[in-house]
């Protein structure tokens, strides 16, 4: 770097400087549905300041899986049952005005870093990478648990992991096709981060002449902790 | 913290300090092909990868539609990636990849 601003943190990353901007807090907050009794769980999206790409970070004591995430919203499914989460949502900073504390603007006059928000604090990611197994019968898939750090950790999934099974029978055309019934979610049960797969449709069953001929599931690569004390 | 940068907010709370490790988005690269790599400008710091979303679901016609999804890995210099199920034919991906 030959002019501007630039802060190393205690691990030789750097913290803040003009090229790349911060992830800012820029939308927190608990969804909450009255009922959700359907076996397929109950979905929905969620809309935030529109400052870029965000990382949407979760806390829940029962299923959630956010299923994607553009500029300006995520779209999330709770499970059968799942009534409320909450969510942390971080991005480029919010011009939000004033002239307090310590700012710093990128080359073309981009908000990099504003002292009047919170930032994303990493408190590492972890690797989870691996098969899961979501029953025929539906509900909620083999649960896989891994530590979490921290007092107040939130989660963030790398990508949305994935399942499908392959349908095979008679009167399937082609003799052969795929479907997509569940989607992998987390829960926070006490200091562990739990991963299943849970259902994501109503109706999974299948008709005379088709049965499930193979299943396949995944979960994300990695998950992403931050923690959200404070916040 | 005894030494380094401290910014607090009004109240004298920590918004930020160089104990900290906080993320950022350092660029992204959309995935269009099969299986494969690309390399990107070397990251500081830990890396990581954030695929928002995978593309839309697409039709199997007599029981509804499945998911694309893909697996993925960076090394700090390279991205590598690979169709899970369903890709590249259904749809592209953006994946995301920054550090802290």
């Amino acid at each position: 770097m030959s002019a501007g601003f630039e802060v190393i943190n205690d691990s030789q990353s750097i913290l803040i400087d003009q090229n790349f901007q911060n992830l800012a807090l820029v939308a927190k907050g608990t969804i909450s549905i009255g009922s959700n009794s359907s076996p397929g769980g109950y979905s929905g999206f969620t809309t935030i300041p529109a400052t870029g790409i965000p990382l949407i970070f979760i806390r829940c004591a029962g299923w959630v899986a956010v299923t994607g995430a553009t500029n300006g919203r995520f779209d999330w499914r709770m499970a059968k049952g799942v009534t409320t989460f909450d969510y942390y949502a971080f991005a480029p900073p919010q011009s939000i005005g004033g002239n307090l504390g310590l700012q710093v603007f990128g080359s073309d006059g981009t908000l990099c870093f504003d002292a009047q928000q919170k930032y994303l604090r990493i408190l590492g990611t972890m690797a989870t990478k691996g098969s899961m197994f979501f029953p025929d019968s539906g509900g909620v898939g083999t649960v896989i648990s891994f530590p979490l750090p921290g007092t107040l950790p939130a989660v963030c999934f790398s990508d949305p992991g994935g399942q499908f099974q392959v349908v095979t029978g008679s009167i399937v055309s082609g003799g052969m096709t795929y479907r997509t019934v569940a989607r992998c979610g987390m829960r926070i049960n006490g200091s562990n981060l739990e991963l299943a797969q849970f259902q994501s449709l109503d109706n999974i069953s299948l008709p005379s002449g088709a049965n499930i001929n193979t299943r396949v599931a995944a979960s994300p690569a990695a998950v992403i902790i931050a923690d959200v004390s404070n916040m | 913290m005894s030494i380094g940068l401290q910014i607090n907010d009004g109240q004298g709370a920590s918004i930020l300090d160089t104990s900290m490790r906080t993320g950022r988005i350092l660029g992204s690269v959309a995935i269009t092909g099969d299986n494969g790599s690309v390399a990107v400008p070397t990251v500081t710091g830990t890396p990581f990868l954030i695929v928002t979303s995978w593309p839309q679901p697409f039709s199997t016609g007599q029981f509804g539609t499945a998911n694309v999804w893909g697996e993925l890995s960076f090394d700090g210099t390279t991205i590598h990636w690979s169709f899970g199920f369903g890709g590249p034919i259904y749809g592209s991906i953006t994946i995301y990849y920054g550090s802290y």
